[in-house]
Order: C-alpha cells, then structure tokens, then sequence
C-alpha cells in the first residue's frame, strides 16, 4: 500500500524528540476475544520532563484505534493530548480521571501524536495503544438489479430477466381483468 | 606515569561521567512491552496477575472498553476520524453511475459474478483509501510549509535552515505522486479486468454488450474521480 511521507505530526523545533510506539501483533486465540485482534503496544513510563512525546505509525483508516493512559498514583493527573498535523493544535484533550485513566478512541491513516503531561513529577503510568485488524466493510453495491437498463440488443432486448417477467405478469392480468368484465357484462 | 595519566584520566572519566547519565535520577524511564508479554495477553484468561507494574490495569481499562463491543463493523462505524477535517473514504456512488444488471436473480450468474466483484470491491477500497491518503499528505504538507515559512520569517538564522528542510518535504511530496500515479494505473487496470469478468457473465447469463453500454461509463467514471488532478 502506499504510506504517506509525513512520519509524526510536523515540528520544527529540536527539542521535541518524540518516542516511536512499536506496534507488536496481538492475536488472541480465543473465539470470544476475536474483536480484541490487531497490534498493540503497552509501554511503562516514569516521567520526569515536563512534557514527553510519543508516535505511532502503520494505522489505518479502515481500523478502530484505542489509546489508554492508566497513572499509577490517580491523585497525581495526567493531561493527555493527541495530535495529527502537529505539535501546536491537539485534537483530542483530556485527563486521567479519579481512577487514574483516560482513553480515546477514533480512526485514523497512518501516523499520529501522544503528548502526556503530569501534574507532578516524576510520574509514574502505562500507555497502551491498540490498532484493531480493519474492519469488514460492506461497500454499497454497483450492480442496480432494479435499475432499467436502456433499449439495445441483448438477450432480453436490454432489459433484465426479471424486468420482462414483471411485464408479462402485468399484461396477463390486465387480459384476465379484460376477460372477466366481459363475461360479466354478456351474463347480464 | 605522564602518558598513563594522561590516557587513564580521561577514560576513567568517561567510564564515571557514562554511570552518571545512567544513574541520573531525573532521567525518564520509558519501557516497551516485548512479544513474550503480548503472548502472555494474547493467552490471558482470569486475573492478571504476575505482569510488569501498570500492565495489568491498563489492560483491564482496555478491556472494559472493548466489554460491550460485540460487533466489529459496528464499533468500527462508532468512531470518528482523529482530525475532523481528516479524509475517510468514500463509497457512494451517484445514481446515474450504477450498472443495471441482468443476471441479479441468476443462481448460476451470481456464482460467476463472485471473483469479479469481489476484484471490484477491492479496488472500490484501496482507490477510496488512496485518495485519502493523497488528501491528507498533501494537506500535511501544505501546512508544514505554511507553519515553516512564517515561523522561518521570525528567526533569521532556522530561515536558512528551513529552507533545505523545505525543499526535502517538497521532494518527498513529488515522489509520493509519482507513487500515487503508479498505483493508480495498477489499481485502474485491476478495475478493467474485474469489469471484463462482469461482462463476461452478463453476455452468458443476463445482457449482451453489458461492458460497452454500462461498464464502460462506470470505468470512465472512477477513472476520473480518482485521477490526481493537481
């Protein structure tokens, strides 16, 4: 397939040295777990920068994309931001919540951010990152089997088997319905 | 003595200086899970214990999210794209684009449609996902450039390095359409073939000349909405 050129979302500013998440296969076996299928990435942290940033590449827009960040210490919140084009506009926000997590979920190509920033340091927690396999999508057919197909030659003169069919049904009844009101009105 | 010390101070140096950086006590600790854990996971029945530190409530949280999801398709349509302005493909097709067909009914001719259409559905999807891949880095681009010219503007001497860097990102996109374009014609010519074994079916089972009459403008009709027209 093709990938994009852009590998993180774009900055120009070289103290941001962002953490390449590798995704690794995750396929469980059992039948109920089946959704669960895709590649994942869990990756402890204790953080003790103001702001640590993190990538992820090889998503796609045809599969679900989870992120999670679970604190070990739940008092001590996370702000947690996802970026696509870059560095300056997050697209999703939020923090941990008095359990000690946060999650997002969306669709995405390729490639995209995680800035994490701890009220306090040093912070301990888990980022985990999971693409799902891509979804079974059912694509709107082409194929109109009700649609008319225009006069020319063919088989059925260009229009459909079941097209003639509604037509001699539709021609029967109108003779039956012609016979019967005949019949009638010569009874009477 | 004078050369021993002279070589010996400067590694012993080092050797202290390279366990201080490792030793530093504000540095981040950043720990990625290896395949053995993903196996573990992958095998996971029960509770978790045993795992690294923090592995098993993140797991747990994931896992609830995932609880209610029982349909793949479903969950998937749940979501939105990251970006708002994002490009997710496209699938319809307008009204006067659809093909009639002649052998819908057919047992025999729906048996012989399968491989086409499956071809065609296939390249519906990588031609919709390849537009929005083009969309996106081209939308990608044009913002890097737009934020690395204004921001070059300001500080005189990143102007200069900017612009080799601006000139890497506009070679990068030349070679990423000249990449589109390879695929297009591959993916264009795998069209053909699925539409030639759609005629094919047709000409036994439903219409004669099916290809020229409708297949024809359909093809014309993909050709042009996923031809790069910048």
């Amino acid at each position: 397939m093709l990938y994009a050129l852009s590998a993180q979302p774009f900055n120009l500013d070289t103290a941001i040295n962002p953490v390449e998440l590798k995704l690794l296969p995750f396929k469980p076996t059992a039948k109920e777990r089946e959704l669960e299928k895709g590649r994942m990435n869990i990756t402890r942290v204790t953080q003790s920068d103001d702001t640590l940033y993190y990538f992820v590449q090889g998503a796609s827009i045809y599969s679900p994309v989870y992120v999670g960040v679970t604190s070990l210490d739940p008092a001590n919140k996370i702000d947690v931001r996802l970026h696509k084009m870059n560095w300056k506009n997050a697209n999703r926000s939020g923090s941990t919540d008095d359990k000690g997590q946060w999650s997002e979920k969306f669709k995405t190509e390729n490639d995209f951010g995680i800035m994490v920033i701890p009220h306090s340091k040093p912070a301990k927690y888990t980022l985990l990152v999971w693409v799902g396999d891509e979804a079974k999508i059912e694509l709107p057919p082409v194929l109109d089997k009700d649609k008319d197909a225009a006069s020319g030659g063919g088989k059925g003169g260009g229009m459909s088997q079941s097209t003639i069919l509604y037509i001699v049904i539709g021609a029967l009844a109108v003779i039956v319905a012609f016979l019967f009101f005949k019949l009638k009105n010569r009874k009477s | 003595m004078r050369y021993i010390r002279q070589i010996l101070l400067p590694v012993l140096f080092l050797l202290v200086s390279a366990g201080a950086v490792k030793a530093q006590p504000g540095a981040n600790e950043i720990d990625q899970a290896t395949e053995q854990t993903m196996q573990l996971l992958e095998q996971l029945f029960g509770n978790m214990e045993g795992f690294e530190e923090g592995v098993g409530p993140a797991f747990e949280a994931f896992r609830n999210g995932m609880g209610i999801v029982r349909d793949g398709l479903e969950f998937y349509n749940s979501m939105q794209a990251l970006d708002e302005n994002e490009c997710v493909p496209d699938f319809t097709t307008p009204a006067e684009a659809m093909m009639p067909t002649g052998c819908a009914d057919n047992e025999e001719c729906a048996s012989c449609y399968d491989e086409s259409i499956n071809r065609l559905n296939t390249v519906r999807k990588s031609l919709a996902r390849m537009r929005c891949i083009y969309t996106n880095t081209k939308k990608f681009t044009d913002a890097a450039i737009s934020f690395g010219d204004n921001v070059s503007g300001i500080h005189g001497v990143m102007g200069i390095a900017w612009q080799n860097e601006r000139r890497g990102i506009e070679k990068s996109l030349q070679d990423f359409e000249k990449t589109y374009d390879k695929k297009y014609a591959d993916l264009m010519g795998s069209m053909q073939t699925a539409l030639n074994g759609i005629n094919a079916c047709e000409a036994k089972f439903g219409m004669r000349d099916w290809y020229q009459r409708f297949g024809f403008l359909y093809f014309e009709m993909m050709k042009e909405k996923y031809k790069r027209d910048d």
